[in-house]
């Protein structure tokens, strides 16, 4: 119980202690969400029973039944490729889990300044990709039959043009699983480690602080989150209401809010969605509100087993 | 002899101004031509004001390459004899109006980022060429389809002037973000409407 005490202060100190250096801050690319069903639980980690959790709160990696898979892909704005990927076993020595993920962007105009008659306009040169990826690899045990634990290590690496980047830091989680109630504690990137580019260049990749509480009726969850992130400390939240119709159970209905942290400022985001556990299979669809013109809403589809 | 309504007009621009505004009244519409001329008489007393003005061309230190004069304003110190200078100026005006409606509102070519990949601190320029003086609102998102920044640039300021604009995004262009590394997207809107779009990669 002394070392519960002691994590439960950590993460309160977390909250508190955010790194107020000013170095620009790593985009991980993992921002958009790790599965629909998330996407549409208004981006709230933590509450996951499948694989997937090796990018929220690993400590859930214990509640995977035997083996577990899962997979996400979308395309943003029509121009970026998003891939999230991840497996997990339990075992009696605990539960280990796997996963990537990767952003790409292709056909990026390469340009330089050309002067004719001495006129400088820009030409285009050539196209060049740019690449952002996470992998991760998590284990998680449980210290009693409420209390999770897990802890999980993150190399991050980039790739634009010629230039590239690489990182490693690490996720510690606690969680409680009652019989209605759940909560969820999560320090990522405790270190802050710096991110050192080719090019000379460093950015720090941005500690983050995630608390969140999910009540789970026989028919309606309700789920929030407060999450702190980066040396600029700027807290989000999010909401979400789940519905479970007990004559449909194998069917979700949600609605959720979140608020997305851009430097100081916070933009919202709604989603509804649907998920669908079909026995060993689920499957969830999410449209989330976008301010792109051309696409005013994202739809997400992702899927997941346990074995 | 001309009868300044302003001492600051200098008679060189004057004469320039008018001979301007005739022309651009024979090339919009020539039968104003004659109610032009008809207020250029000794009892008005008429001011010129003609600005230097670049040519859409420019380099990339913003120094003008190619100069004009462009009349900005006629005025009338006389006002019990204006009635036929009014007359004019509003079909001067209307003229400039079809003239600009009648242009469609596009980027001309693509817009690019120069240099791009870039860094923040460099000071990378956003080039693009308009079809006419238009208020432009740009756009900024990041990979994640999170809008950035937006802001407006009215018709005929930098930004939305006719012909080749240069943007600078530099550490203080969006409220000192220092945008991380990643790609990012801009968009050129006019009226709701995208005119243009592209994508510039950010390292630091």
């Amino acid at each position: 119980m002394n070392n519960l005490k002691r994590w439960i202060v950590w993460m309160i100190w977390g909250m508190a202690m955010h790194d107020p250096f000013a170095m620009p801050e790593y985009l991980s690319g993992g921002e958009v969400g790790s599965s629909a069903r998330m996407i549409r639980l208004g981006g709230i980690e933590g509450f996951s029973l499948s694989s997937e959790a090796i990018f929220q709160n690993p400590t859930r990696l214990s509640l995977v039944q035997n083996f577990g898979v899962s997979f996400f892909s979308t395309t943003l704005m029509g121009e970026v490729s998003y891939l999230n990927a991840s497996a997990a076993l339990n075992t009696g020595f605990g539960a280990f889990g796997v996963g990537f993920n990767t952003a790409s962007v292709a056909g990026i105009p390469k340009t330089e300044l050309k002067t004719e008659n001495g006129v400088s306009f820009p030409v285009e040169v050539g196209t060049f990709s740019y690449n952002k990826s996470i992998m991760k690899v998590g284990y998680s045990m449980m210290l009693s039959q409420e209390f999770l634990l897990g802890t999980a290590i993150s190399m991050y690496s980039s790739a634009v043009d010629t230039i590239t980047s690489s990182a490693m830091d690490f996720d510690v989680g606690l969680s409680y699983e009652g019989d209605a109630v759940a909560v969820s504690a999560l320090l990522r990137n405790i270190t802050s480690s710096k991110v050192n580019y080719t090019s000379g260049g460093v950015e720090q990749l941005p500690m983050e602080t995630v608390l969140g509480g999910a009540w789970f009726g026989d028919e309606f969850w309700l789920l929030g989150q407060m999450k702190m992130s980066g040396s600029n400390s700027t807290m989000v939240k999010s909401a979400a209401l789940n519905y479970n119709p007990m004559i449909f159970s194998m069917a979700h209905i949600s609605v959720g809010y979140r608020e997305v942290a851009i430097g100081k400022q916070t933009q919202t985001r709604t989603a509804v969605g649907v998920g669908m556990d079909l026995g060993k299979f689920s499957a969830d669809y999410a449209y989330e509100t976008s301010d792109f013109p051309e696409y005013p809403g994202h739809h997400y589809f992702s899927v997941s087993a346990a074995l | 002899m001309w009868r300044l309504g302003f001492n600051t007009v200098k008679i060189r621009e004057l004469f320039i101004g008018v001979l301007l505004m005739g022309g651009c009244l024979v090339a919009f519409d020539a039968p104003y031509l004659a109610s032009t001329i008809s207020i250029n008489r000794v009892d008005y007393g008429v001011g010129v004001n003609a600005v230097q003005q670049s040519t859409p061309l420019s380099d990339i230190n913003g120094t003008l390459n190619q100069d004009s004069l462009r009349i900005m304003s006629v005025s009338f110190t006389n006002s019990s004899a204006l009635r036929s200078g009014e007359t004019a100026i509003e079909l001067l005006e209307e003229n400039k109006k079809q003239v600009e409606s009648a242009i469609e509102a596009k980027v001309i070519g693509k817009a690019l980022m120069v240099p791009n990949p870039a860094r923040q601190i460099d000071e990378p320029r956003l080039y693009y060429v308009l079809s006419k003086n238009m208020n432009i609102e740009f756009r900024l998102y990041d990979m994640m389809a999170r809008l950035l920044f937006s802001t407006t640039f009215a018709s005929g300021s930098d930004g939305g002037r006719e012909g080749v604009n240069w943007l600078k995004i530099g550490p203080n262009s969006f409220e000192g973000f220092a945008m991380p590394a990643g790609v990012y997207f801009f968009l050129l809107m006019h009226e709701g409407k995208v005119l243009a779009k592209g994508k510039v990669a950010m390292i630091p």
